[in-house]
């Protein structure tokens, strides 16, 4: 698969098959290499990724000290915090673990997609509201030391498959197109 | 102060139209609280959605050393009670009145109309519940950010306890 093709079916889970154009028109790819940093820990950020392929590792860093918080995979968004604490600062360090492909949507364009498409940015706002659930759940232990001494959180922030989808409303949702109304 | 007007000052509620903040007041039932009520018991389900109109409220957890602390203090115009209402999983912490409070609470049946992006009202609503997590995300990266600096600082964790009883 192509990451147009990558990333075409898993907005089409995230905002339904007719809105993945309308989020399309809004984004950028970008591809990074293991290794590649795509933000630092408090650094001013723009935009907001999806994760396409491969896995990103997260951190947060003071005084050259490092707490790993785990990692994300495909299917998952990054900066979502950012954007919506209405901060714009990175609230974690960001490398890439493997070869990875990204969706890149700017925050001046997730607002202009928002106006253009409301109902699929709102789409795509629960799906992020669920991720960030998730992240809020297994952030809530405490950090442990590895045998290397490295203090970590030991948890998959990525949202397990069932929950990235809007969920469906069988025959209510039928009756509601039906009638033309959500 | 009017519920209606102030939900709409709320992060996240620009959206939100007069009507939608009309409805979700009426479903909401404003109640005082003395010191130390606690709305929600970490490992139990919450039950409504609880809105600080005034006043502070404590989030405790009770980690695995056998320590509560607080992981944060919610001032007014913060919400909580949202995860364990939003997966339907016990909550992760307790939730404590630190003074007298006034809090405005949601129902659990009325909040699952706004948490399904499904109506007018629940899509808007969406953005408000994005604005309270990121904002407890990024408090929870702060304070672990505090944890690493007292750790390497020789320092104990500035998290204070809490006096949940």
């Amino acid at each position: 698969m192509t990451p147009l093709q990558t990333c075409r079916a898993i907005l089409a889970d995230q905002v339904g098959p007719d809105q993945v154009d309308a989020v399309l028109e809004h984004g950028q790819w970008l591809e990074l290499q293991p290794g590649d940093r795509l933000h630092g820990d408090q650094e001013r950020v723009s935009a907001m990724y999806l994760i396409l392929e491969g896995q990103v590792a997260l951190s947060v860093d003071v005084a050259g000290h490092t707490l790993q918080l785990g990692h994300l995979d495909a299917r998952n968004w990054i900066g979502e915090v950012a954007y919506f604490s209405g901060s714009y600062t990175a609230c974690s360090t960001v490398t890439a673990r493997t070869p990875v492909w990204l969706f890149r949507m700017g925050f001046a364009e997730f607002s202009a997609f928002s106006r253009a498409a409301p109902e699929a940015a709102c789409r795509l706002t629960h799906v992020l509201v669920t991720m960030l659930i998730h992240r809020l759940r297994v952030t809530a232990q405490n950090p442990v030391l590895d045998a290397d001494g490295q203090l970590l959180l030991p948890v998959n922030q990525s949202l397990p498959e069932a929950g990235h989808a809007v969920p469906g409303q069988g025959i209510l949702d039928f009756v509601r197109h039906l009638l033309g109304s959500k | 102060m009017l519920l209606r007007n102030y939900l709409r000052t709320l992060p996240g509620a620009e959206l939100l139209t007069e009507l939608d903040a009309e409805h979700l007041a009426a479903a909401m039932r404003v109640e005082d609280h003395p010191a130390g009520h606690v709305f929600v018991y970490q490992d139990k389900l919450a039950r409504d959605l609880h809105l600080i109109l005034e006043g502070e409220v404590r989030v405790c957890h009770y980690g695995p050393t056998g320590r509560t602390h607080t992981l944060k203090t919610l001032q007014a115009g913060e919400f909580f009670g949202l995860l364990s209402l939003s997966d339907g999983k016990p909550a992760v912490a307790s939730c404590m009145s630190v003074g007298p409070v006034k809090v405005a609470s949601l129902p659990f049946s009325a909040y699952m109309l706004l948490y399904q992006p499904h109506s007018d009202i629940g899509c808007r609503f969406q953005y408000v519940l994005a604005a309270q997590l990121a904002r407890d995300l990024r408090h929870r990266h702060d304070m672990l950010r505090e944890l690493l600096a007292g750790i390497y600082a020789g320092r104990a964790p500035s998290a204070p306890d809490c006096q949940l009883e």
